[in-house]
């Protein structure tokens, strides 16, 4: 198969699955800031395996992305992985770069108001224990019912509701003013 | 913004990029089929050859225990010498964990790299450094997950010959990790105290350990080569047929 038509399937597959493998990298990995790596493991398999046998080997995409997702997750916590992560491509903790869309909306300083607000709530979260920042991850971040995320965290919806009511009461004092502070 | 909005910002910074991600896989089909794996090997080798430099501490062991020899013969393996245990002499001392690196950054050249295939790194080492491993458990090598080789100076000086070799079931719920090195042990960040009992297999003395989640671990020199092996997810029997293979051979 052309390397155009395998680029055409991989888009296509990766369309189709990217949100699913990133709830079950993030439901099974040991800390959330090892998402990023361990989705583009994943998917460089995948190209990797599409390119080395062509289409027909594929008989059910999301099982096989499924499958390799699983393989990397176990993998990227066995020794060796441990040591791959001495030498990162990318810096996890780089912050992303401010970006102020060009259409008219909330002025600069809401703008940078608002990115530093997000920025330290992202601070306060990863103070927090992995299972509340992988509720967060999975409901906020990748839009998952309450139900779905308890049930790919292997736990009560009960829990989740919890943990995350909880922690945004917490968070809540990062962005409310209290009674009195401002009249 | 809303607090949901604020929110689910700042849940998605815990997510890659997807675009990016998409275009870092498309972009390796530039590259040999082949290589595409390598990229990540590259990146590994050389630190796995050189957990070389690598000094964190992190598992001692205060504790001693000892186990009596296993008396089961081992299923499936017709070499005698491995169920010849008459001389074995098995002390186990508890570990806090497996080996676990730190940050640290190696300047191994990859001009000095000489890659080898298997054989020729048994010639380099000696003898065969590879051991009998349980059936379900496949050598990354063969998936180009791994590479072995030295790190040669122009002049012919070796200055690092530190090689990992790893085995996993498919899933790597079961691992079995050896580093090994010529003339001296690999260097990890597992320190054996004054106290360790040590353990002999075959006439070769050893350092055994394992952790409280059943993790082994051992280190010896044989034949002018130090070894340290570290297993996750396989029995204690199966971790000494794989010592056993090694010492007998």
């Amino acid at each position: 198969m052309a390397g155009q038509e395998i680029a055409l399937l991989f888009n296509r597959i990766y369309n189709e699955t990217n949100r699913s493998v990133l709830a079950y990298i993030t439901a099974k990995c040991s800390s959330v800031s090892d998402i990023g790596d361990i989705f583009q493991e994943t998917y460089l398999e995948l190209y990797r395996l599409l390119l080395k046998r062509g289409d027909g080997y594929i008989q059910n995409p999301q099982a096989l992305v499924i499958r390799l997702a699983k393989q990397k997750v176990y993998r990227h916590y066995t020794l060796t992985q441990r040591l791959h992560q001495l030498l990162p491509l990318e810096g996890k903790d780089e912050k992303r770069p401010l970006t102020i869309p060009e259409e008219a909306g909330p002025s600069l300083e809401d703008q940078i108001c608002d990115q530093a607000l997000v920025d330290q709530i992202c601070r306060e979260l990863a103070h927090r224990p992995q299972v509340v920042q992988k509720i967060f991850t999975l409901h906020y971040g990748l839009g998952m019912t309450l139900s779905e995320t308890a049930q790919l965290l292997s736990v009560g919806e009960s829990y989740v509701k919890n943990k995350l009511y909880r922690t945004i009461k917490e968070l809540q004092g990062l962005y409310t003013e209290k009674d009195g502070d401002n009249p | 913004m809303t607090e949901r909005e604020l929110l689910t910002q700042a849940a998605r910074q815990a997510l890659p990029d997807l675009e990016q991600v998409r275009k870092t896989c498309l972009a390796s089909g530039n590259m040999p089929v082949e290589t595409a794996g390598r990229t990540w090997a590259r990146r590994l080798l050389p630190v796995a050859a050189c957990a070389a430099l690598i000094l964190g501490t992190v598992a001692a062991l205060p504790e001693q225990g000892s186990s009596s020899l296993p008396q089961s013969t081992q299923q499936g393996s017709s070499n005698e010498a491995l169920m010849d245990r008459q001389n074995w002499e098995i002390h186990w001392n508890t570990l806090d964990t497996l080996p676990q690196e730190t940050k640290m950054y190696i300047a191994l050249m990859w001009e000095d790299f000489v890659e080898m295939d298997q054989a020729e790194l048994c010639t380099y080492y000696g003898w065969d450094v590879f051991p009998q491993v349980p059936s379900d458990l496949a050598n990354w090598h063969e998936t180009g997950e791994d590479r072995y080789g030295i790190f040669r100076r122009k002049d012919g000086t070796v200055y690092c010959d530190q090689n990992v070799v790893n085995y996993s079931n498919e899933d790597a719920t079961r691992v079995l990790h050896i580093a090994l090195a010529k003339g001296n042990f690999p260097h990890s960040d597992v320190l054996f105290d004054t106290q360790t009992v040590p353990s002999t297999l075959a006439g070769v003395e050893m350092a055994l350990g394992r952790t409280e989640s059943g993790d082994y671990f051992a280190r010896f020199l044989h034949r002018d080569v130090g070894f340290e092996i570290s297993a996750q997810g396989l029995s204690q029997e199966e971790f000494l047929t794989v010592l056993a293979s090694l010492v007998d051979s």
